[in-house]
This record gives structure tokens, sequence and C-alpha cells, in this order.
């Protein structure tokens, strides 16, 4: 017979065995979408990257996290930036949240839609000092999309919510 | 016709035709109010009921007409400051006169009732209009909420002074280092020149009705 104390300490080490067991694999498939850590840039930076002398297709997303057009357009980027990754096409996603929102909004967004293309947030709240200098013909209005390509020379905003088809027929003109 | 002349007349047409297609697809450029343009006036309903014009306000200098609206959290974050500007300047000749333009169907909460719960919670001591066709939003060329413009009357015209933010800092008020829409109307009381006459700033797009989208 069977000693009612060994039969709970079998148990419990059963348990703690299956759970070291699985432990490896469930950070592993955690791991397998490796969010990158959304850095705070200010505009220097970002018009750094506007004007990098490149032939890779740039799409810049305007955007943050209590824009509720934003954020439905938001996956609509993430298909295109898979579907053209061999393209020479790259997403940035450019957040507009407040700093003091990194953390209780944007970062869990990031992590929400397993985001694995570079999000940056854009800390320059003197927005009448900037919004020019990404594009003249560009008002302020979110969500919004500059699509770029220094190559050649083609550059476009795109003020409105881009439906997936939208997106990509506009970035068809860009791309050979 | 002799045939040389059709051909060139084809194709002057053609081009003709091709920079009209052009210039109205990818014209999406701002063709809105500029300062020292003529405003036209409208004709909206207010959230009383009543049907309001810029032409009712016969004593006034000037308007600082915002769009806006109910949703939007800059519209939000600036609605106290619109609140205090009518407060600061309605006496002195300017009042605002806030215009909500956006399709309910795609923001519910801008809704006409919602206005009329919005004005009569927060005491708005201004009209709040609904602008339901949208007319006067693409009239004035306003993209944003929050978008200002301030109109200053001469004789019988409405002459644009301002057009964009309200100041330089959306989320602290107290951060604020330009006042733009302030300093334009008591630049305007004291008869001086508007300094900064537009500006930019980063808000909600207008909420477009499917078909008259940009």
């Amino acid at each position: 017979m069977v000693n009612p104390n060994l039969q709970k300490y079998r148990t419990r080490v059963f348990a703690a065995l299956a759970f070291l067991m699985l432990l490896p694999i469930t950070s592993a498939s955690a791991q397998r979408v490796r969010t990158a850590p959304v850095r705070v840039i200010k505009f220097d930076q970002l018009k750094a990257m506007i004007d990098a002398q490149t032939d890779t297709t740039y799409i810049f997303n305007f955007w943050a996290t209590w824009c509720a057009p934003c954020v439905k357009e938001f996956p609509n980027f993430q298909k295109i930036s898979k579907r053209y990754q061999s393209k020479k096409v790259r997403v940035i996603f450019v957040s507009l949240d407040f700093v003091k929102d990194l953390k209780k909004k944007l970062t869990p967004f990031v992590k929400e839609h397993a985001v694995t293309n570079d999000v940056y947030l854009l800390d320059e709240p003197d927005y009448n000092t900037w919004i020019d200098r990404v594009d003249s013909g560009w008002e302020g209005n979110l969500p919004s999309t500059l699509i770029i390509n220094n190559a050649t020379g083609k550059r476009k905003i795109y003020p409105i919510e881009f439906t997936e088809a939208e997106l990509e027929s506009a970035l068809k003109e860009f791309i050979p | 016709m002799n045939k040389q002349l059709m051909k060139k007349q084809i194709a002057l047409y053609s081009l003709f035709l091709l920079s009209f297609i052009l210039l109205t697809s990818f014209g999406a450029a701002p063709t809105g109010y500029k300062a020292g343009d003529t405003a036209a006036d409208f004709k909206l309903k207010n959230v009383t009921g009543k049907m309001v014009s810029l032409a009712d306000y016969k004593t006034a200098k000037g308007f600082i007409v915002v769009f806006t609206c109910n949703h939007c959290p800059f519209a939000k974050m600036y609605e106290d400051r619109v609140i205090a500007l009518d407060q600061q300047f309605a006496k002195s000749g300017y009042p605002v006169i806030a215009i909500s333009s956006n399709d309910v169907a795609i923001e519910p909460d801008d809704s006409y009732a919602n206005m009329v719960t919005r004005a009569k919670a927060k005491h708005y001591s201004f009209p709040y209009l609904y602008d339901e066709s949208q007319q006067t939003a693409h009239t004035f060329g306003a993209t944003n909420t929050p978008h200002v413009y301030v109109l200053a009357k001469d004789g019988n015209n409405l002459v644009v002074k301002y057009v964009g933010a309200i100041d330089n800092s959306a989320q602290d008020e107290s951060l604020a280092t330009q006042h733009y829409v302030a300093d334009a109307v008591t630049s305007l009381l004291a008869g001086q020149p508007v300094a900064v006459a537009q500006t930019k700033a980063i808000g909600c797009g207008i909420k477009w009705k499917a078909s008259a989208s940009n």
C-alpha cells in the first residue's frame, strides 16, 4: 500500500517537473514574436531617417494609440510590411502618443499587436516647429502616412486612413 | 476642318482633360482659407435648436471659429481653453463659434444629441453648431479638430486673420509658450497686425463622409 503522503509528494514532484519542462516551450513561443522596445526620439532623429540616402522605400506611419482610425489601419501596415519584406520596403511607426503614456498605453499596444517593425515615440509637443519639415502638404491630422524613396526622389504624404488595398496600391507607385 | 488642326485640337483637349484629372485626383493640397482671404458666412443648427449665422452678431468685431468635436482627445484637451477664450474675448467683440463637422456614422460620439449633452454639461457660453453637410468645414478647409480660424469684420467682409492651433502645448497648457489665438485676437483688438498668422498642429482628422472624402 502506498503511503498517502508519498502519493502527494509524487504528485507535487510530477507537477513541478511538468512545469519545468513546459517553461522553455512557453518562453520560446513568447520570444518568437520579438517586439522591439519603443524608442523615444526627437525630430532631428526622425528627419535623419526620412532623409537617409538609400534605395529602400520607407513608409512612415504617423499615428497614436488615442486615435481610433489609426488603430484600425495599424494591422494593414503590418501585413504590407510582411508581404513586401523582400522588396526593400520598410514600415516605421511614428507614434505621437505622449511620453507619459509610453508604459501605460504604447508599449502594451506594441506587445499586444506583436509589432516587429520599428516603433518610435516622437517627443516633440511643439508641433508647429516640425510638421512642415515632414511635408508642407500635411496639416498634422492623424492618421497620416509619408511614403518616400530617396533613390528615386519620390515622396508623398497621405493624410488618410489606409485600407490594405489602398496602402498596397500607393506603395506600388514607389517600387519598380 | 483640316486634319492637322483637328489632331492638334484633340491633343490639346486630351492634355486639358489629363491635367484636370491630375488636378482633381491629386489636388488634395489645402484649398481652404489662408490669412487675408475673405470668409463666407454660414447658417448652422446650434445645440439650442436655433439656426446661427455670423451675420446675427451685429456688434461683434470678429470671431474665433473653432472646428472641434466631442470625441477627439485633442479637442477634449483644448475644451477648457476654448471656453476660456470665449470668456476672455466675447465681451471685447470676438466671441467663440464652435462647429462640429464630423460624420456621425463614423463617430457616433459626435452626434447632435451628444453635442447638446456636452454643451450643457460644460455650460458652453458660445454656440456649438452642427455642420451636418460638412460644407462649412470644406469651405474653410478645416482638416483637424481643434482647428481655429480668427476672423475680423471689415465692413461687410469677414477677413481671415489667423488659421491653426490654439497654442503650442496641447497636452499641458502650463507649458505653452505661444498662445497663437489669444495673441492674434489681442493684436487685432489693439489695431496691430497679427504676428503669427498660420500654424499647424497634430490633431484628429475631421471624419469626412464617404462620398465627400478628400
